[in-house]
């Protein structure tokens, strides 16, 4: 049953099943397309926030929010303009990323020796990402960062099973090709 | 659907676990460590906290501004004193002061000395 969102608690209740739900996939996208960990969050909060804003519109006062008939495909559709947004203003603000971004690197309490191999390999995946389709990404993120299903990333994205299937195996083949010539697949 | 069963062409399974340990290894990396909460409860808690403080700030806004506004027309409206000479020429009613007599509490070396 569509729950009535006119009542306030109705709303919360909606708005943070939908967080639960569709964060993850909001995220990919918006990681897929920037490669960076920390605008990817920013850019799914902003995405929830307008998000809620129009669930408020949807209130008793009905003045100016649009009936958000698909939540996900809202949701997916901001997250990628607010994504394509945020890379350019960010670009024409600085340029590039710093150093330590562009080899992805996290903080994490590895050993020296162990960590500076993790983030060496980490650097060459992120290099061969970046050259990329963001499609691409976007699959390869889904499916490794939350394990989806190829037909959830079907779901997800609005593409056939076999598009994904294809399209996955491919990625994998070329970034895996890459990577071996690096030597990054290389056991140390 | 495992991913393993996603074999490619040129590259023997082994291999290719190799390769999807080491993505899924960048990838979750990539993720937040404790996943955000939704950005809602962060604005309602604010919007509650702020609420009764704008409740407040509010009523003692409009308790200052009619102050204000009473207090101006009080003096705009209320009893006047005007400041009219005494018909014996003195500045105050009942008083005799007339000003010529100022010396007389003064010490001698600072009293005028009249022509």
């Amino acid at each position: 049953m569509k729950p009535d969102l006119r009542k306030p608690d109705m709303r919360r209740t909606e708005f943070e099943a939908l967080y639960a739900m569709h964060s993850r996939e909001v995220w990919a996208l918006a990681y897929a397309r920037w490669m960076d960990a920390d605008s990817a969050q920013d850019i799914m909060q902003e995405v929830f926030l307008r998000f809620w804003k129009q669930l408020e519109g949807q209130g008793p006062k009905q003045t100016t929010a649009e009936t958000i008939l698909n939540p996900r495909a809202w949701l997916l559709r901001v997250a990628r303009n607010l994504a394509e947004d945020y890379s350019k203003s960010s670009f024409r603000r600085h340029g590039t990323q710093p150093p330590e971004m562009l080899g992805g690197l996290q903080g994490r309490d590895d050993q020296p020796l162990a960590k500076m191999e993790r983030e060496e390999a980490f650097a060459q995946i992120r290099s061969v990402l970046d050259e990329m389709a963001t499609a691409d990404r976007e699959i390869l993120t889904l499916r490794y960062a939350f394990d989806y299903e190829t037909t959830a990333i079907a779901e997800i994205l609005g593409v056939a099973s076999s598009a994904v299937h294809m399209r996955l195996s491919r990625a994998r083949q070329r970034l895996a090709e890459r990577l071996s010539a690096a030597g990054v697949n290389q056991e140390p | 659907m495992n991913r393993n069963t996603l074999p490619t062409m040129n590259q023997p399974p082994d291999e290719l676990g190799e390769m999807d340990r080491k993505f899924s290894a960048f990838f979750k990396a990539q993720l937040p460590q404790q996943w955000p909460h939704a950005p809602l409860a962060k604005a309602e808690v604010a919007q509650h906290r702020l609420a009764p403080r704008l409740d407040r700030g509010r009523v003692t806004l409009a308790a200052s501004v009619a102050c204000l506004l009473g207090l101006g027309l009080a003096l705009s409206y209320g009893p006047t004193f005007q400041a009219t000479p005494s018909p014996d020429g003195n500045l105050l009613p009942g008083s005799n002061a007339d000003g010529k007599n100022l010396h007389r509490h003064m010490a001698p070396e600072n009293q005028p000395k009249l022509p």
